[in-house]
């Protein structure tokens, strides 16, 4: 068998081997995308789904707590707008609401609208890619991965290979090494 | 992969709708757009008299209940040192074209020989919309003040 004929095995998951079953890896799936995928062996998948959740998440709150924000703004200046016009602020001979005050709030409160719609749209985009990766986490761990008995896990730990670098009459190799 | 896209495509659907979706309503200038401004308005500066004649018309005059003559030392009407009148006009019982004289010391403070200053006029309205409210201002004109 050739080092690279192994390496192929390795990338084919021939060296990878679960540590929990796959009921108990749809349950860590199910506290938390990537988990169960993690724990069977699946890294980078498991890595990346843990990741896509986790910065979603992030994302989806931090947009969510400056769209409240920005719009309890919205709200005050949008009732002062509304009512610049005809509200009682005036005294005796003088007048302080102009156009040109109504034209400014006007300026400010469409910037203020396009800022909401901007975080509107990150805030709904972060949740439904959150939502995805969790589904697509638990389709993955019930329909996707493969199930495994406790007697084939302990025969897939058996078959682990362990592959290192070595030196050989200082030429460097690949010693690939199994108990039996 | 099959069952991948069938899983994906009703999410990145819900998606797209979401993303579109508005949950405010955006600001509009309708009311405010009610508020006219006046037209027409010349200014004309008076020798013999050391006075500046303003005129304007004003086509729509529902509402009004003063108007507010708006000076500025500046081509650039806002960046320069801007002063507001009121005419204190009886304005039902004018007839149009609308007038006010001012003594141009009025609106020069600094020792000069001669300064073109700008002017225009915005009503002020006060009716079921508007209280004591300054409309838009009317196209600026410029009158050339000579004070030596």
């Amino acid at each position: 068998m050739s080092a690279g004929a192994v390496l192929a095995q390795d990338e084919s998951g021939f060296i990878r081997a679960a540590s929990v079953s796959k009921r108990e890896a749809v349950v860590l799936s199910a506290i938390f995308p990537g988990l169960g995928q993690m724990t069977q062996g699946h890294k980078y998948k498991g890595i990346s789904l843990f990741l896509g959740e986790a910065i979603s998440m992030v994302m989806f709150i931090n947009a969510h707590e400056n769209y409240k924000t920005k719009q309890n703004i919205y709200d005050r200046d949008l009732n002062i707008f509304n009512s610049l016009a005809s509200y009682e602020m005036n005294k005796v001979g003088m007048y302080y609401k102009t156009d040109a005050d109504a034209k400014k709030l006007y300026k400010s409160l469409q910037n203020q609208n396009d800022d909401l719609d901007n975080l509107h749209t990150i805030r709904n985009t972060a949740v439904v890619v959150a939502v995805s990766v969790y589904a697509f986490n638990i389709f993955d761990a019930i329909f996707l991965s493969e199930d495994i008995t406790e007697s084939q896990r302990a025969e897939r730990l058996e078959k682990k290979i362990r592959v290192s670098s070595v030196m050989i009459d200082r030429n460097p190799g690949i010693l690939l090494s199994k108990r039996f | 992969m099959k069952k991948i896209v069938i899983l994906l495509t009703p999410i990145v659907i819900i998606a797209l709708a979401l993303g579109c979706s508005k949950d405010h309503d955006a600001p509009t200038f309708d009311v405010y757009k009610k508020a006219a401004s006046p037209l027409n308005v010349e200014a004309t500066y008076d020798t013999v008299n050391d006075a500046v004649n303003i005129t304007w018309e004003m086509a729509d005059t529902s509402g009004v209940i003063d108007y507010m003559i708006v000076v500025s030392d500046s081509s650039v009407f806002a960046d320069g040192t801007i002063k507001d009148f009121p005419t204190n006009l009886d304005v039902n019982s004018l007839v149009q074209p609308y007038a006010s004289t001012y003594d141009a010391a009025t609106f020069i403070e600094a020792d000069v020989d001669s300064i073109i200053m700008y002017y225009t006029v915005s009503a002020v309205f006060d009716n079921v919309t508007f209280n004591n409210y300054i409309g838009p201002r009317a196209i600026v004109d410029s009158a050339l003040v000579l004070r030596k």
